[in-house]
């Protein structure tokens, strides 16, 4: 029977854990206060929509979320590892007035620079290339959109991988590759899609705002559970952006340009 | 379909963006995003169940001061169709033929921009945008999970190789 409950609200979504033992509970509050950037507040359990459960039977832990069964697992820590992603984007699908895209962000002379990307597209490295040649950094993960279209910082430590092994990643905070986080919000200035290619030649397509938010859409976590939000978020943020569209070359090559491309280009 | 009926543009269950020349659909049955151009736009905005095609041509040609074919306006209706934004599907007047070929014939012979539906799905699942995280209590439950370039075994690390 699980009968310690912790809650937390979170850019307006409220949660519980409940376990059947208290390391759980004390160690989850770490792995959320981690996955959300210490960007949450202890609720009352009563107020919550939704529901972890993590309950050792023997030597095992069942968990889920709602209705979700997450199935056993042994090792308490890397079900926490599971399970504080899976905080994250319950977070980012349900959030009231903040849009969470998956993509990469820095900014750059006051206006921001937008990735879109999922995961493995190279959204870390081109984004700490920028970082190096004195962008700000944002976000390596999300781009977090407000309703008037503006982008906050989501600055957790980026996860850069191995060359040799990118499965195996580390969490690098920003100041190691003499960088800063940003601390205030930023209007959109340009939003680059692209997949990295080898050998490819940086040359930018100017794609149109209808066609640009369209790919935007398909980054866009909550677009299915709060699709007209999200679309008018969406539409205000591409306003007087540049959105271009190219493969990219090696990350290093790519920053250089996109930042020389961004300050040739009027908006 | 025949040019009597009259075509008409479904508008439940859609979240509609106007935009400059643009014109921005959200589906909320099938989670499509459409982009249609100004073209596609102008006739969907005519599909009102009154007009028929003839009266979608004329009411085109007023709009915007150019003389445009029925099979342009044909080409428009069978997109929004065949994309679900009609309230009811039409039979194509192109069945048979090749998109290459219709727009080849209808191409030469415009002076407007054919029309253009633009669409992409919305990812299925929000687990699309994890990381490659996963769950060992799951040893192959990344399958389903995981976005491109994620392997489909969940490692007793919690990452999927």
């Amino acid at each position: 029977m699980s009968d310690i409950r912790w809650a937390f609200e979170s850019f307006g979504v409220r949660v519980c854990i409940e376990s059947n033992e208290a390391e759980p509970i004390e160690r989850v509050k770490e792995v959320a206060d981690y996955s959300l950037l210490s960007r949450l507040s202890e609720i009352d359990p009563q107020l919550a929509y939704h529901n972890f459960h993590i309950t050792k039977v023997g030597d095992t832990y069942s968990s889920g979320l709602d209705g979700e069964d997450f199935g056993d697992n042994p090792d308490l820590g890397s079900l926490l590892k599971y399970i504080g992603s899976r905080i994250r984007i319950l977070v980012a699908e349900h959030a009231s007035n903040i849009v969470f895209v998956h993509a990469g962000v820095v900014s750059w002379k006051g206006k921001a620079i937008v990735i879109p990307g999922t995961s493995h597209s190279g959204k870390t490295t081109l984004v700490a290339e920028l970082v190096k040649l004195g962008a700000v950094y944002f976000s390596d993960e999300y781009a977090l959109f407000d309703a008037d279209g503006t982008v906050h910082p989501f600055p957790r430590p980026l996860a850069i991988r191995e060359r040799s092994d990118p499965s195996i990643r580390a969490d690098v905070d920003v100041r190691e590759l003499g960088g800063n986080a940003g601390t205030g919000s930023a209007s959109v200035g340009l939003i680059y899609f692209g997949k990295y290619r080898k050998n490819s030649e940086w040359m930018p397509e100017t794609v149109s705002p209808g066609v640009g938010i369209i790919e935007l859409i398909t980054h866009t976590i909550p677009m299915r559970v709060n699709s007209e939000f999200a679309l008018v978020t969406l539409k205000n943020a591409v306003k007087g952006a540049t959105m271009v569209k190219t493969d990219r070359g090696e990350a290093e090559a790519t920053a250089e340009k996109i930042l020389h491309f961004i300050d040739n280009t009027d908006n | 379909m025949n040019n009597s009926q009259k075509p008409v543009a479904r508008h439940s269950g859609l979240v509609v963006q106007e935009m400059p020349g643009e014109v921005l659909v959200y589906d909320m049955d099938s989670n499509k995003a459409h982009c249609l151009n100004e073209t596609a736009a102008m006739v969907w905005r005519s599909c009102d169940g009154n007009s028929s095609v003839e009266d979608i041509v004329r009411s085109f040609e007023r709009n915007s001061g150019t003389k445009v074919s029925e099979d342009l306006i044909w080409l428009a209706i069978d997109q929004l169709s065949s994309n679900g934004l009609l309230a009811e599907k039409v039979e194509s007047k192109f069945a048979g033929q090749s998109r290459r070929e219709v727009l080849k014939k209808i191409g030469f012979a415009s002076v407007v921009a054919l029309p253009v539906i633009a669409s992409l799905v919305a990812p299925q699942s929000v687990l699309a945008f994890t990381s490659c995280t996963c769950n060992p209590g799951q040893p192959v439950g990344c399958t389903p999970q995981v976005p491109a370039g994620c392997g489909s075994n969940c490692s007793g690390g919690g990452v999927c190789v």
